[in-house]
Formats: structure tokens, sequence, C-alpha cells
């Protein structure tokens, strides 16, 4: 899996590029990626077993 | 390629500037809500909570349910647990009314055969017992018996039966036993809990996955036995306890276990 920063990296650098046109179809891996890191939390046993 | 900001702070970025041009992508503004509210669900920042629950609730009454169900369901479980864990950590009674809203929001979303439900149902079930008698004064309105929150759900009392004749299969099973202790309001029973957990939190390897679970249940029930008694002894060890959970190596578990079960 890409390194979440670089993703971040290299969705501004093109959104900056002006030579990007962004879709849902683009956009939709780097957010779920985004999702799986930050957004991993549940209550109980999955969050016990990401700590 | 980087340019200085932390790691999170350029995925917010990166999603916002996105964001402008998808305006109407579900999926950002579901991972921007989640990237906002990480660090008040590890850390308690308040940093981004308001723009994270506001972008989910935008979500939630946007859309019909059937539509998304599986990131109409994404977007509940965040929310909820964010009002549990602000709940936990600030208690006013804003904050409780809010956690009880979303978690009966979440309730019905959440299959039965899911361990999870099962926690949802005590936690809700413990946060509806309480009831603010002042302002940041705690009161518990009747006792209820961990084995009545949710029959046909093991028990702590289960778990500690299991312990000499092993009927408790599943992990599952286990943590949900543990973890109802947690739910206890009738001082009767959480004095009668108390040695059972500490000799079941003595019986844990530093390292098993449960005993940080085990020190902020008993934990927890130090703070209610203090609380109904003012006895200086139980948070003096309630104290004691979680400051060995947090040399424990699942010690952010630990915290937000304890938070669940607060």
């Amino acid at each position: 899996m890409q390194d979440i920063e670089e993703m971040a990296d290299l969705v501004l650098e093109l959104l900056s590029s002006n030579i990007w046109t962004i879709s849902t179809d683009t956009i939709t891996p780097f957010a779920e990626v985004v999702k799986l890191r930050y957004g991993g939390w549940e209550m109980g046993k999955n969050l016990v077993q990401r700590s | 390629m980087g340019n200085g900001k932390e790691p999170r702070a350029k995925v917010i970025d990166s999603l916002r500037k996105a964001k402008i041009h998808l305006p109407d992508s579900d999926r950002l503004s579901i991972a921007l809500a989640c990237t906002l509210l990480y660090p008040f669900c590890i850390t308690y920042s308040n940093d981004g909570y308001e723009e994270g629950t506001v972008i989910l609730d935008k979500f939630l009454t946007s859309h019909d349910p059937g539509d998304y169900p599986s990131q109409y369901r994404e977007a509940l479980s965040f929310i909820s647990v964010c009002a549990q864990a602000r709940l936990s950590s600030f208690w006013k009674p804003e904050y409780l009314e809010e956690a009880i809203y979303r978690f009966r929001n979440w309730l019905p979303w959440i299959p039965l055969e899911y361990s999870n439900h099962a926690i949802v149902v005590d936690y809700l079930t413990f946060i509806q017992s309480i009831h603010f008698e002042d302002f940041g004064v705690r009161g518990l309105q009747e006792g209820h018996s961990c084995d009545s929150v949710s029959s046909g759900q093991p028990s702590f009392w289960d778990l500690i039966a299991s312990l000499e004749s092993p009927s408790m299969a599943t992990e599952d099973q286990r943590l949900r036993g543990l973890t109802s202790a947690s739910f206890m309001t009738d001082m009767a029973e959480i004095e009668q809990a108390i040695e059972p957990c500490r000799l079941l939190l003595a019986s844990f390897h530093h390292s098993d996955m449960f005993k940080p679970i085990a020190v902020n249940v008993l934990g927890t029930l130090l703070q209610q036995a203090f609380w109904f008694t003012n006895n200086i002894e139980y948070i003096n060890e309630a104290i004691s306890i979680f400051r060995e959970g947090l040399n424990l190596p699942d010690a952010c578990g630990a915290f937000w276990i304890c938070h669940i079960t607060h």
C-alpha cells in the first residue's frame, strides 16, 4: 500500500497543477486508504485489536 | 515531496482541496470526517470534533439510509463512538443526551450477530440509567445487574465461572463477559465483583490482549464503588490500577476501553 502521506502529496500536487481532472473514480482509492488509516476506531474488540 | 506539514494535516489539506472539485463526494466527506475526528478518539483533543461531526451529520441527514447502507452505517458508527468518547471525557448533561441519541440511531444498524451489538446495547442501557442531579454531578436512577442488560449474552459472572470449567469458547464472548462488569450499577454486585476481577487481572500475562480491558473494568468498578461509598481506598486503588494500565503494551486500547466502559 502506498504511503498515505505520499498519496496526499500526490493529490495536492496534481490538484495544484491544473492538469488533472479529478473524478470520483480517481479519488476513491485515496479516500478509502484515509478511512482505513484514520477511521478504524470502533467500540469493543476491533479497537482492542488495532491498539 | 513533503511540504513540512505533519501527515494528518497534509491529508486533511488534500481532502479539503479535493472536495472543492467534488463537493458531492460522500467518500471524500466521510474520509475527511474520520481524519478530523481521529485526534479526538485517540487523545481527546477537541480539534476537529465539531467540523467532523457536522460533516457526518450532513451526510446522515441528506441521504436515505437505504441508498448507501454501508456508508450510512459507517457514519453512524463514527459519530456514535465520538459522542461516547466525548461523554466519557467530560461528563456533561448535553453530551449524555447526545450519546443516547447517537447510540439509539446506531443500534438498529448493527447486525445482531456482531459482537459490537451486545456492547452497544450494554452501553446504551448504561447511559440511559444515568441522570445528572446537578451540573457535573452524576447519579444512578436505579441499579441493574449486568446479567439483566442483554439476556442470552455471557455476563461477567459467566466469565468468572468459565475460569474453573472453560466454557467460553470465543474471544468475543470473553470480551463481552469482561466488559459487562463495567455496566454494573448495583453496589452489592460491584462489591462482589471487585475481588474476582482483581484475581482475573492478576491472571493475565502482561502482553495478553485482555489485560488492558481487565485493568479498566477493575478501575471502573473501583470508581463506582467510591461514588457509592466515598471510601477513599477504592479511588486510590483505581488510580493505581489505571497507572498500571498505562504501562501495558496495549495502553492505547486500555485507555479506549476505559472510555467505553466508564
